[in-house]
């Protein structure tokens, strides 16, 4: 398997812009995906930051089936914030209709660290990225439980709040909004050579 | 309405920064904010896809149709929105008028941005 060189940006709602700016200072290509079909030319995913309740509105059914299909087949994926909402298996907190997509098998609550007032920036420290970080919390969601195979990364306050199951990586916070990279590289190199 | 972080964040964590109000923005982008008066409204925005809702006293068109003037939401509004949705409420409070953005940033809105408080063109007329 090789690094990724087409990576696309879920670009439904939020701050998916931010996402492709990163993956161009990775010097890969992002495209946005907004439609089924438009998942056929790239080779790994990420889901942004944003509303989950929006963005699942916005998401056709048919977008929501070939993403699982995708992911299924081995295609890595990176969830930020609203992105690790989507991934989750079960939202607690949320509105009672929530249907997150299920690629990892974690239980994620929404808002967990309070409101807005709440949010901070902080530093993460993880052996992924090799170091201590930056990192944004907004509005941020917390992982309350997951699986055997998911494997944490980083904690923050006693919270783990970055974690990976295979390719699939989910992260509480918003590497996209500082201009520290390592998380998005760390993220291309789940299905590759780490450079 | 959980007021209190459930989760207290490490003491050198910086709150209230450029970056994470600006962040807040960054992501609400492409998504629709609808002005409401009451947490019912507010349910029905939630329902539609809004990526927030924004509590007012009044609505422009209703304060162009009855005249008078802009005001801020009313704070028990503003919480009960609060508790009727999950995405980020916003308030307004007349330009200026500090005591009234503290009272927003109390009842714990998620951003709060000044209203002219000028009469509307119907009452000026």
């Amino acid at each position: 398997m090789t690094r990724p060189r087409r990576v696309g940006v879920l670009a439904l709602q939020g701050d998916f812009r931010e996402h492709l700016a990163a993956l161009r200072a990775c010097e890969v290509e992002g495209v946005p995906i907004r439609l089924a079909r438009d998942l056929d030319a790239v080779d790994a995913l990420i889901l942004p930051g944003g509303e989950s309740t929006t963005m699942e509105r916005l998401m056709e059914p048919s977008l929501r089936q070939a993403i699982g299909l995708r992911t299924q087949a081995g295609m890595p994926v990176m969830g930020t914030c609203a992105g690790m909402i989507l991934m989750a298996k079960r939202v607690e907190d949320g509105r009672g209709d929530q249907q997150p997509l299920g690629l990892m098998d974690i239980d994620v609550r929404r808002n967990a660290y309070g409101r807005q007032v709440d949010s901070f920036e902080a530093e993460v420290e993880s052996d992924a990225i090799g170091g201590s970080g930056p990192a944004v919390f907004i509005r941020a969601p917390q992982v309350t439980e997951h699986g055997p195979e998911v494997v944490p990364l980083a904690s923050h306050a006693g919270q783990e709040v970055a974690m990976v199951q295979g390719k699939r990586l989910a992260l509480a916070f918003h590497p996209e909004l500082t201009p520290d990279r390592r998380w998005h590289q760390y993220f291309l190199s789940l299905d590759g050579e780490r450079r | 309405m959980t007021l209190m972080a459930e989760l207290t964040p490490n003491s050198e964590d910086r709150r209230g920064t450029w970056k994470v109000k600006a962040g807040l923005a960054e992501m609400l982008k492409g998504g629709v904010i609808m002005d409401v008066v009451t947490a019912e409204q507010a349910k029905i925005a939630e329902d539609a896809g809004a990526v927030a809702v924004m509590a007012l006293e009044r609505v422009p068109a209703d304060i162009r149709k009855e005249g008078g003037v802009a005001r801020m939401s009313d704070p028990g509004l503003i919480t009960a929105i609060i508790d009727a949705v999950t995405i980020p409420v916003m308030a307004k409070c007349r330009i200026g008028h500090f005591v009234e953005a503290q009272v927003c940033r109390s009842s714990a809105a998620a951003a709060i941005s000044g209203r002219r408080c000028g009469a509307s063109r119907k009452a000026r007329r």
